[in-house]
């Protein structure tokens, strides 16, 4: 398949395809600088490529080398299910190629990112300032002459650009203009903010709405409050180092997170886990997507003032922490993948409290349907309300409950099957009009279909080793490390230097709680990542924000916000 | 593969505004739900008058739960029986930790066991209860303990000492019988 | 020259060579415990063997001189079966002591065990028991039981040294490495043996302990104790120098260093440094600013030339200095007129071996940069006895080190001004009317000029504390506030100017000094300084 994704792309752009690449089985081909936009075009637009959702749009800064900058492009076809690497090096004295927000409108937040995050600019790109940081920070992040602990003071109001602006407000910002300056009756549109400590959006993010009355005429959503250098802190720690990081990209659904990473880095060194590591990986994940789900449910009622059924929620998300608990000893950050294997097996009479607390999850998942889906209040907040046309999501890359519920068929476990996933039999709910109820209802499906996975992990778990059996990967037992000199010294060269995948870059992607998770990893040999970036659907599900609330009253942008599950460790980083 | 897509099921559209058919349905639902939350409400009631709650909310600090074997709480160094610490200041811990919220500096001893920690100290406001230093640990001298209640009224509080972080091995049984189970193949 | 291939790799080696030289050379790496570029060949570990192509059995490469067409493979089933092999019956008897170990992060047998080792141990402890925490001498501690009896230390004892200390006694599998009881390991490069033993059989008093070598930052840089200019790694962390090892340079010091030079490290992180400048106020020294009182000492020096022209000013220039900051030196000097001037050093006992008379690194380049003039040393004390030196600059420890005490003292007197730039709070500074606060060799960059004439080159390894300027960025000052120019000490820069200046340093880059140094081209021997009288 990558085969003939990479010649055809050689074949139409025999110049400008500067290399091609299928290490691991990634497709990945290296362009010129000038020829991205067009090359993105036909790769969209072929029939036989169509790679129509923009997954990523990141950089890796090769200082020392010129070209220093290597932008890296990540592609998925939701039509043929495969996916592609585009890469282009710009040099450090004028980073600068086309932006592809032509070709798909999501790569409008990427870009910026990578800019706020490298310094690359991209031309043609509509908005293109900083994401995360403020508009004073001085220097990008990323690159790796920036040191880590570098500080910079905080701007407040009273400060420079403030003043300079000439508006009243101290956070004035500049949004996109609206198609009028005036509302109603001709009055004067009202700049609100929602956010970023506001009770209704569980994340912090700052919504900026300029209203016509109720109406939103035109919001700009901003992200970053969260953000918290995760990308700079696992490059300079070790591999198994930011497994306790992963944890807190999405903290709903920690586990899912940890998954994506260490099979990442499994790919990198090109190994497979045994098929017990593999059913518990599934099991602890479908537990916490599992969670994740009742907390998006839960919190949603929450806002919507029916305080009950959150209150049910959380009471099922504590019985199920009770069993990711018992496995790897945190309820909310798991900790329990390793490189090469878990953390621990499973200990005495799981299987038993996983029935019971299971059971009686599902009960009151029960009442909570029944207290929600009939409920006229509720159905007249949820239904109808933030859709956008299927298209145009997937040009936003949005993935997971979100796409599924406008009925788009993209489910990871089941596309590009990872895992055990194959060997499960589970149903995934689609959706028919895309709005807020069918990402609920989608949700509470879902939480029954992992249900069944977990009966179905806990029926089918084959005995047998938990870990590889690699001591390069895979720290060695503690009882040998007491006692036996080669798995001592395993332990010191393991701890002290981290495991050294060969050089190589891998993209790995699985099918987290709120659609697809990719770890992009750059190896350079050495035990520490020379790049770690974490591909996380928040960020682009929470792109479209702006867009489906656009033209709607203010009250719905709270459950658009709640369906959407933003989780802001995972959509900031 | 043995999975298929399935439609989730909405509801019925509900009825037009303003008829009666609206009152009846406001009026079910209503109904369904007060079913539903008096159903707990009451169950919770007969519980509290029998004096067996079954009320979910555990009445914390008077009732405590017990954490499960695996839990990771703080961490803790362990004594052996002789009062001494069984740290031998090897500082796998201290590369191991993701947040370098230990600092450890080692010193010769007159014992058998030759070196030790002179200083071992945690920065709990720092450390993230991760367990790697667990982990890294060759000679189970550093353990996570189930003590999370580690409240502090100053910064400086917030930073553990070797005395304060000494538990004796006697209490932790179950915890280091975790360990060896829990990375044994 | 006959050519070789390994592992399909095609490489021409001087004909007698021995194969693992030359393949480590090339950058194929053979894991070896016994053999060593400067030590003879022992073949006891059997660690390096590999196959060669028309020998039946594998060969160590460590003993195999090569032979044009051999064709030598490193990564076969059997060499790696049989490092295995050797790596187990290594470790069979070897103790659990990685957690109390100060070698864990640069231990060969670590090293190779992870790399080339079995994964699966196949005896568990108790191992044998032998001597632990043996003192064998005042700076070295032998553990018994680490030994891998790769007998690098008992060559390094007999030919280097010459000494003949440590000897494996007992044979067989009661191989016991050991010192005869009336001699201890006491010479003076005894702490080259932990350098050289690949375990942490033999370990440094000095270290033992102390810190975990993987913290460490390591920098390159040139010893400043005596004027050999052995090359060195300065290890540090947290702003604190740890240790020094020798780097290896073969033209000049191998792969060694002396006892006494390892150990001066211990200066830079002491707790009695200067830190700030002091000046003389009321009869008592008190701490102030830079800037006040740089101005105060330029005024002073500007003065005393006015009114007594060169001769009202004498200086001792210190041989600690890097060139480039003797150089800036010399230039301000020569702006006021100074006639008078000599560098003052330490002399002790030398060896046939590294050590070298002048106990100080750069006294050669404070000579070559023009710190030579007038009488001398005996010149100067006697001409400040009579009242001629107004203004007497003192750069390093020295002069109080190496002049008569009463001498000295009757001098100092009669001086109006004197002037101490040091490191620590002498005697000397304190009798000075300015104290200027001085860096040691490890928070400066700059070069070093050895006895031999060999121009080295050090590296910053540590930043200096806060507030602190290094001795060049003091003389420039100086010689700004003289001229009414801008201060400015580059160390690459400054280097340049030498290069233009000092006729026997022409030609001089940062380039040419690399990492191991440059002989300057007409190195003869220096003509003695003038006044000396050791």
């Amino acid at each position: 398949m990558s085969q003939d994704i990479l010649e055809r792309l050689r074949e139409r752009f025999p110049a400008d395809v500067l290399g091609i690449d299928r290490y691991r089985g990634d497709a990945s081909a290296t362009l010129r600088p000038e020829s991205v936009l067009e090359v993105a075009r036909f790769v969209k637009d072929d029939p036989a490529l169509r790679f129509d959702m923009p997954m990523d749009v990141t950089a890796v800064d090769y200082i020392g080398q010129e070209p220093r900058f290597e932008v890296v492009y990540h592609l998925y076809s939701t039509v043929h299910h495969h996916r592609l690497r585009l890469k282009a090096r710009v040099p450090q004295q004028d980073p600068t190629l086309p932006s592809i927000t032509p070709v798909w409108v999501g790569a409008n937040w990427l870009e910026r990112e990578t800019y706020d995050m490298y310094g690359i600019r991209f031309s043609g790109h509509p908005d293109l300032r900083r994401i995360y940081l403020y508009e004073e920070f001085e220097g990008h992040p990323l690159r790796k002459d920036y040191p880590k602990e570098k500080r910079q003071p905080l701007i407040g109001p009273g400060s420079r650009r403030g003043a300079s602006v000439g508006d009243e407000h101290p956070y004035a910002v500049d949004l996109p203009r609206p198609l009028h300056d005036t509302g109603m009756l001709g009055a004067e549109l009202m700049r609100v903010q929602l956010g970023p400590s506001h009770p209704a959006t569980h994340g912090t993010v700052r919504i900026v709405v300029d209203l016509d009355g109720e109406t939103i005429v035109n919001a700009d959503v901003q992200i970053g409050y969260l953000h918290r250098g995760f990308e700079k802190e696992c490059e300079s720690g070790f591999y198994y180092q930011a497994i306790p990081y992963t944890d807190r990209l999405n903290y709903a659904s920690a586990i899912l997170c940890n998954v994506g990473y260490c099979m990442a880095v499994e790919k990198l060194f090109g190994i497979e886990t045994p098929p017990r590591c593999q059913f518990l990986r599934v099991l602890s994940g479908e537990l916490a997507r599992i969670a994740d789900h009742f907390l998006c449910t839960g919190a949603t009622a929450l806002e919507l003032n029916a305080f009950t059924a959150f209150l049910y929620a959380l009471q099922a998300r504590e019985l199920i922490w009770d069993l990711v608990d018992a496995l790897c000893g945190g309820r909310v950050t798991s900790n329990y993948i390793r490189i090469g294997g878990v953390s621990a097996d499973l200990p005495n009479g799981f299987a038993e409290l996983a029935r019971t607390n299971i059971a009686k999850a599902l009960k009151l998942l029960g009442e909570m349907e029944q207290l929600l889906i009939e409920n006229p209040i509720f159905r007249g907040r949820m239904e109808g309300v933030g859709q956008l046309p299927v298209d145009e999501l997937i040009a936003y890359g949005v993935c997971g409950p979100v796409l599924r519920a406008a009925g788009v068929d993209l489910d990871l476990r089941r596309a590009q099957p990872y895992l055990v996933y194959d060997q499960l039999d589970f149903d995934v709910p689609l959706g028919s009009h895309g709005d807020n109820m069918d990402r609920f209802l989608v949700r509470v499906e879902e939480i029954k279909q992992s249900a069944r996975i977990v009966e179905q992990c806990l029926r089918m778990m084959p005995d047998g080793p938990v870990d590889t059996d690699d001591p390069t990967i895979r720290w060695p037992a503690k009882s040998h490390v007491y006692t036996r000199m080669e798995e001592l010294i395993d332990q010191f060269k393991q701890v002290t230097e981290g495991p050294k995948p060969p050089p190589g870059e891998v993209y790995v992607a699985t099918e987290s709680a709120n659609g697809e998770i990719g770890y992009y990893l750059v190896s350079n040999g050495t035990g520490k990542p020379y790049k770690c970036r974490a591909r996380t659907p928040s960020f682009s599900n929470t792109q479209p924000l702006a867009r489906m609330i656009r033209g709607r009253l203010l009250a719905d942008m709270v459950p658009t916000f709640d369906m959407l599950n933003m989780i802001g460790g995972e959509c900031d980083r | 593969m043995a999975t298929r897509t399935i439609a989730v099921s909405r509801p019925r559209p509900m009825p037009r505004g303003g008829t009666l058919g609206t009152w009846l349905f406001g009026a079910r639902a209503l109904l369904k739900g007060l079913v539903i939350t008096n159903r707990h409400f009451l169950r919770n009631l007969w519980g509290f008058i029998r004096r067996k709650p079954t009320v979910f909310t555990v009445q914390y600090p008077e009732h405590r739960f017990p954490f499960p074997n695996a839990f990771r709480g703080m961490p803790v160094l362990v004594q052996m029986d002789n009062g001494k610490e069984r740290c031998v200041a090897c500082g796998l811990c201290e590369w191991a930790c993701p947040t370098d919220c230990i600092t450890i500096y080692p010193a010769e001893t007159e014992d058998e066991i030759e070196r030790h920690p002179d200083v071992f100290n945690i920065n709990m406001s720092r450390c993230m209860f991760c367990g790697l230093c667990e982990e890294a640990c060759p000679e189970e001298a550093i353990v996570m303990s189930h003590n999370v209640e580690i409240g502090a009224f100053s910064r400086r509080a917030t930073l553990w000492h070797k005395e304060d972080l000494l538990v004796p091995v006697s209490q932790l049984a179950p915890r280091l019988q975790h360990i060896r189970r829990g990375y044994d193949r | 020259m006959p050519t070789i291939t390994i592992d399909g790799q095609t490489i021409e080696a001087p004909a007698g060579a021995m194969l693992l030289p030359v393949a480590l050379e090339n950058g194929i790496h053979v894991p070896h415990y016994c053999w060593h570029p400067k030590l003879s060949i022992d073949g006891s570990c059997r660690m390096c063997q590999v196959e060669v192509e028309g020998s039946p059995k594998l060969v160590i490469a460590c003993n195999t001189p090569i032979r044009d067409g051999m064709v030598v493979r490193t990564k076969t089933p059997a060499v790696e079966n049989t490092r295995r092999g050797v790596m187990e019956l290594l470790l069979v008897n070897h103790p659990l002591d990685c957690p109390i170990c100060d070698k864990a992060g640069e231990c060969l047998l670590q090293d190779y065990a992870f790399a080339y080792g079995s994964r699966r141990a196949r005896t568990r402890e108790p191992r044998r028991k032998l001597e632990k925490r043996k003192d064998i001498g005042p700076r070295m501690i032998l553990d018994q039981e680490r030994c891998i009896l790769c007998r690098r230390c008992v060559r390094f004892t007999r030919e280097i040294t010459k000494t003949n200390e440590l000897g494996v006694f007992n044979m067989g599998d009661h191989s016991t490495l050991d010192i005869l009881e009336d001699k201890p390991l006491a010479n003076d490069y005894s702490i080259c043996t932990a350098d050289v033993c690949p375990v942490g059989a033999l370990e440094s008093k000095d270290f033992h302990h102390k810190l975990r070598v993987w913290f460490l930052k390591k920098t390159e840089s040139v010893c400043p104790s005596c004027s050999n200019g052995c090359n060195i790694t300065v290890h540090h962390y947290r702003d604190r120098l740890w240790r020094m090892m020798p780097r290896r340079n073969d033209a000049v010091n191998d792969t060694w260093m002396c006892d006494h030079g390892r150990l001066t490290y211990q200066h830079v992180n002491s707790s009695d440094r200067l830190r700030r400048p002091l000046r003389r106020r009321n009869g008592q020294l008190e701490a102030c600013e830079w800037d006040e009182v740089l101005t105060i000492a330029a005024g002073t020096l500007r003065q005393a030339a006015r009114d007594a022209g060169g001769h009202g000013i004498a200086a001792v220039a210190s041989p600690h200095l890097t060139n480039e900051e003797n150089f800036r030196f010399a230039q301000l000097l020569r702006n006021l007129g100074v006639g008078n001037m000599d560098v003052a050093v330490v002399s002790g006992k030398s060896d046939d071996l590294l050590v070298k008379a002048e106990k100080a690194a750069n006294a050669r380049g404070a000579r070559d940069m023009g710190l030579v003039g007038g009488g001398g040393l005996p010149a100067i004390i006697e001409a400040a006895a009579k009242g001629e030196v107004r203004v007497l600059y003192v750069c390093g420890p020295d002069l109080w080190e190496t002049s008569d005490r009463q001498q000295l003292d009757k001098a100092i007197e009669r001086v109006e001004c004197l002037i101490v730039q040091d490191i620590v709070r002498s005697p000397l500074a304190e009798r000075a009317h300015i104290v200027l606060p001085s860096l040691t060799f490890a928070e400066k960059s700059g070069t070093f000029t050895n006895v031999t004439g060999r121009v080295q080159r050090l590296h910053q390894a540590i930043d200096p504390p806060e507030g602190q300027v290094s001795d060049g960025e003091i003389f420039s000052r100086l010689l700004a506030q003289l001229t009414e120019g801008l201060p400015s000490f580059v160390p690459a820069a400054v280097l340049e100017e030498i290069a233009q200046a000092v006729p026997a340093y022409a030609g001089l880059t940062v380039d040419r000094v690399g990492p191991f140094g440059w002989q300057l081209p007409d190195a003869k021997a220096q003509p003695a300084p003038a006044g000396a009288t050791a």
